[in-house]
């Protein structure tokens, strides 16, 4: 699939292909335009859907006519909805999943503009039963693999230390796995934990843990939605083979100020939130800090009061509209990890996030979205005593200007369009040194890289019982210089040495992505669905060690290193039972990579100049079922999900080039989630989890080398860690209702069985039974009870 | 780098909650494959090769001895150095030493087969002092002892440390190049948490420096324990630099001691 430019490609034939598409753009809308004039007793209907209370447009909701088949227009994700409809008398339904449905008339003789305020069910504070169409949109919608989450599904789910947190929540669902208790990383369908695009509106997030991978960099209080795309992604998304995570901000209430809060063992938010301009314009401020190095002040100990050991988020957003047709939107995220040892060292990472986003309805079917984005990833290493005194500067930077368009052709069609341009730059290390240390300053090369993209996408119902989502994305990578680049074959040995200047190209590629998805309605209450996807990756992660560390190393495509691609085919049934109270949905996949990257058995990754000759390459597969069972309304609900899977890779020079397990390879997985409203001011809630231990190696025998015993390895990953299982528990105790004022308890219990569940095994000699070896297993967490308070003010 | 093993101890240290236990694993099995060990040093005297016999994991630490075997030496001059068996597995050379920059070549012939190991011998560089660092962590402190030494510049250096304290070998692999401090005076602490020093504790450390395939195959089976943060994700087996078949290494290296008591 992958087509290799010519080597040396100018950036005039790199203009001329963006030209180029931009011109079958253009061509294509004039097209479709001219079909659109042909229908000429029909009008069109568009607008906004937002919350009545908040002002904050709803993602997903549901326009429709009463009394047609037709199963409506469905907003985007600036909440704009476009409906093209005959002209004449009708009823409007709008709903949107736990708001209450509204029905305007609407006497339709001309292209009419309606922004509709939905009253949320929890601002009744009461359970409301939404419409049809909203209930079953896991059956009608035509999207494959995708789970949806906001902050109310994941208010009430027990978690660790008592920190909501959408990345150990997202882990509960099927095909989303976790390699053990201390990690945010998450492995989707077999996919590594760097194969994840994980955006936060819009941006790129490098690193999404906090603490070495114990929290995740989401503060729950700052986000509004979640997507997460395990298949079928959509043409708009690209850059990462696995899945997608979008995160979307909180904007703000545009309405009224207020202020929520908690207080929690570990950790304490605050965030505030008001109009800018009563209705037109509305921020939103979020912050989060961790406290472990307070108690560390209250130390007697001196060494320990003058430690560091924190990370805090700021969250930041605030849209402005502009007039009836713009709006524009800032949104910026930071975030920190610190940890030191008094006058010994001391180390800092984190992300910075921007987003400038400018919203244009251009004419009532087409919806512009312009935005300038800037992502950084960096860490600062520094160690204080004379003689090891060192301080090494890394980052990971992108600037991305992109452009989307979404055209509301007619009721059958939506198209989705747009291109990009990111450029990359990865500082691996910077390393300077003062005069009396053991290490030489010395910088290794930035490398620097442009990627441009385009997309098109068409949501076609050419039936009212089929959708077919089809879009193709395109996407070329250019390395450029400065700097000098070697070639390694593939024994990693040197053969050849390059010196190129700024902006000269060093390698290219390019790939072309088709993206399909269907979705066939058997009745109201049943639809199956398939997808096929392709998709190209070209920033790789590589990292040798269990935990996430802060230094792993990013890099590139580059001469040496192809892009990895993936391939995947799923297949699922979905059922609705009991009015919709329950869903059902059971998918299958397969999924093939290509180019993934590993490591030589004794590859040197830190601070390493030549790294690119310490990697090997190679395939993998991945295939399982997913199956989900989800109550989603009344006093109980919650989820079972279980998955059964296979992942696999082969990678020449490693296991004689055989397959052989992955490291997040697990057969099965199950989580269930129950959470049940007790009375109106009490709520329980429960997780199981249990999923088979992950793929280790584990020594086939031992020998004595340098007078210590030494283990003989034949396989990799052949061996399993005991499988591990966990329940948590939480209840949430609402304060009494104030008119402005609202607290809570919440208090969990992490792991409630107190189980040891394996993190490492390492292998020694016994202590107590000499010249005999012993597996030793860690485990990181038992029993952990956790309390916060929260409160609201509004 | 240092850097790397201060952060794992950090990170080890978070995790103040965490338990160990020691469990039964089930683990697959291996044939006895043979096992060389061959070292020769700058220092005129016996140089030693042994010959032993992997065991399966569940056995006992005994490792069969490779009796009846030739070993000999060969230098640039293509002279052949033959190596006598003094104890069930232990082929010596008396009156011997190597010299720098020769490359020397091991052959065994055990069993049936031949293999071949090869290895330069490598300038000396001086082992100036050994110091010692005192550092808290919490309520703990730990003595750890620093060795000191001049890298030459402009070429590439490796460096292997063996402890000793009263006489026991610290279960611990140290070694080092000069990638990022080349031509430093360099101060390189050498972490352990195998033997905790006392005040009275006579510490011995051997400074070899290796060649560049010797620092590959040290440095990979330091992380070889298994897969703990601090360990490789995947432990493996270190790459060998004896053909044909063979576990083990063959090392020409420069040696010298230095030793220091804990006041």
């Amino acid at each position: 699939m992958i087509a290799l430019l010519p080597k040396r490609i100018t950036y005039l034939q790199f203009v001329n292909i963006l030209s180029i598409a931009k011109l079958l753009g253009v061509l294509l809308l004039f097209l479709l335009q001219t079909h659109f004039l042909f229908a000429q007793s029909q009008y069109t209907l568009s607008g906004t859907i937002k919350d009545a209370a908040t002002g904050e447009v709803l993602i997903g909701a549901t326009a429709r006519i009463e009394n047609t088949a037709s199963k409506g227009a469905i907003t985007n994700s600036f909440g704009f909805y476009s409906l093209t409809i005959t002209q004449g008398e009708h009823i409007l339904l709008v709903s949107y999943i736990g708001y209450k449905t509204d029905s305007l008339k609407i006497s339709l003789h001309k292209d009419t503009r309606i922004n509709i305020e939905l009253v949320s069910g929890h601002a009744l504070n009461e359970i409301v039963v939404s419409d049809k169409s909203s209930r079953s949109d896991n059956v009608l919608n035509p999207q494959i693999g995708v789970n949806k989450l906001n902050t109310n599904d994941i208010k009430d789910v027990p978690v660790f230390m008592g920190e909501k947190d959408i990345i150990r929540t997202i882990e509960l669902l099927p095909g989303v796995k976790t390699t053990g208790d201390a990690n945010t990383g998450f492995y989707v369908r077999g996919g590594g934990s760097d194969e994840n695009l994980i955006l936060l509106d819009g941006a790129t997030v490098y690193n999404p843990s906090h603490l070495f991978g114990f929290f995740s960099t989401f503060n729950s209080d700052a986000v509004k939605d979640i997507s997460l795309y395990k298949g079928g992604m959509p043409a708009q998304y690209g850059g990462r083979l696995s899945s997608v995570l979008d995160v979307r901000m909180d904007d703000g209430n545009n309405k009224d100020y207020g202020a929520e809060g908690g207080i929690g063992l570990i950790s304490s938010r605050i965030k505030f939130e008001g109009p800018i301009i009563k209705n037109k314009g509305s921020f939103m401020l979020s912050a989060r800090r961790t406290y472990a190095d307070v108690f560390l002040k209250l130390s007697g100990d001196s060494t320990l009061k003058g430690s560091s050991l924190y990370f805090y988020d700021l969250n930041l957003k605030a849209n402005y509209q502009l007039d009836d047709k713009n709006i524009i939107y800032l949104s910026g995220y930071f975030g920190k990890d610190a940890i030191g040892l008094k006058d010994n060292f001391a180390t800092n990472w984190g992300n910075t996030t921007a987003t400038l986003r400018w919203n244009h309805i251009l004419n009532n079917k087409l919806f512009s979205n312009t935005s300038f984005i800037y992502s950084n990833y960096n860490y600062v290493i520094n160690n204080f005593s004379a003689t090891s005194n060192i301080n090494v500067q890394s980052k990971i930077e992108d600037f991305n200007l992109k452009q989307d368009y979404e055209y509301f052709l007619n009721n059958n069609n939506t198209l989705s369009f747009g291109a990009g341009v990111v450029h990359h730059t990865i500082m691996p290390g910077n390393i300077s040194t003062t005069q009396t240390s053991s290490y030489n300053s010395k910088t290794i090369q930035t490398r620097h890289a442009y990627e441009a993209n385009a997309y098109i996408s068409d949501s076609w119902q050419p039936l009212n019982s089929l959708t077919i989502v089809y879009g193709l994305r395109a996407n070329f990578f250019n390395l450029v210089g400065p700097g000098t680049f070697n070639t390694y074959n593939a024994d990693g040995v040197l053969t050849n040495v390059s010196t190129y200047s700024s902006g000269q190209s060093i390698q290219t590629y390019f790939n072309l992505e088709p993206r399909i998805s269907a979705n066939y309605v058997i009745n109201p209450q049943s639809s199956v669905k398939a997808s096929y996807n392709h998709n190209s990756q070209n920033i790789h992660l590589l990292s040798n060690s269990t935990s996430s560390l802060p230094t792993d190393l990013y890099v590139m495509s580059s001469n040496n290193i192809k892009p990895g691609v993936a391939d995947q085919v799923s297949l699922g049934y979905y059922r609705n039972f009991k009015d919709d109270q329950f869903e059902f949905s059971t998918e299958v996949y397969y999924k093939w990579l290509k180019n993934e990257v590993d490591y030589r058995n004794d590859a040197d990754l830190v601070a390493n100049e030549t790294v690119e000759s310490q990697l090997l390459y190679g395939v993998g597969r991945a295939y399982g079922a997913e199956f989900f069972l989800k109550k989603k309304y009344g006093k109980f609900n919650g989820w079972i999900g279980y998955t059964l899977s296979r992942t696999e890779r082969k990678i020449d020079g490693i296991n004689n080039g055989n397959y052989f397990p992955a490291r997040q390879d697990r057969t099965h997985d199950v989580s269930l989630v129950g959470v049940y409203n007790l009375s109106k001011r009490v709520t329980i809630s429960a997780v199981f989890v249990y999923g088979t231990g992950n793929a280790v190696t584990y020594p086939a025998g031992k020998y004595q080398i340098g007078g210590l015993t030494t283990y003989y390895y034949n396989q990799r990953n052949a061996n399993r860690l005991p499988a591990d299982s966990r329940l948590d528990l939480g209840v949430t105790l609402e304060g009494k209702q104030h008119k402005r004022y609202h607290s809570s308890w919440n208090f969990s219990i992490y792991n409630a069985f107190d189980r040891m569940n394996p993190y490492s095994v390492v292998f020694q000699d016994s202590a107590g039974k000499p010249s005999h070896t012993e597996a030793v297993e860690t485990s990181l967490f038992g029993i952990i009870p956790a309390v916060t308070w929260n409160f609201k003010f509004k | 780098m240092n850097i790397r093993v201060l952060l794992m101890f950090y990170l080890l240290a978070i995790v103040l909650l965490s338990c160990q236990k020691v469990i039964s694993v089930d683990v697959g099995s291996s044939a006895a494959q043979l096992v060389i060990e061959g070292n020769l040093t700058d220092h005129q005297g016996t140089q030693t090769v042994t010959l032993s016999k992997s065991v399966p994991y569940g056995n006992a630490n005994v490792y069969p001895a490779v009796t009846g075997a030739t070993v000999t030496l060969n230098d640039n001059t293509n002279t052949t150095y033959r190596f006598t068996e003094t104890q069930p597995g232990t082929y010596t050379i008396n009156n011997f030493k190597g010299r720098a920059l020769i490359f020397y070549v091991l052959t065994v012939k055990a069993e049936g087969k031949t293999y071949y190991g090869g290895s330069t011998m490598q300038f000396p560089t001086n082992l100036d002092s050994l110091t010692l660092i005192s550092q808290t962590f919490g309520s703990k402190s730990v003595i750890n002892v620093v060795v000191n030494y001049q890298d030459p510049a402009n070429i590439a250096n490796q460096y292997r440390f063996v402890m000793y304290v009263n006489s026991v070998q610290v279960k611990q692999i140290f070694v080092e190049n000069d990638q990022l401090s080349d031509g430093r005076s360099v101060s390189t602490t050498l972490y352990q948490h195998d033997i905790d020093l006392k005040k009275g504790d006579k510490v011995d450390v051997d400074m070899e420096c290796i060649d560049g395939n010797m620092y590959n195959y040290w440095n990979s089976l330091s992380s070889q324990g298994g897969n703990t943060p601090q360990n490789s994700a995947t432990p493996s087996n270190p790459p060998s630099n004896i053909l044909g078949g063979a576990l083990g290494y063959f090392s020409a290296h420069t040696v010298q001691r230095k030793s220091i008591v804990i006041p």
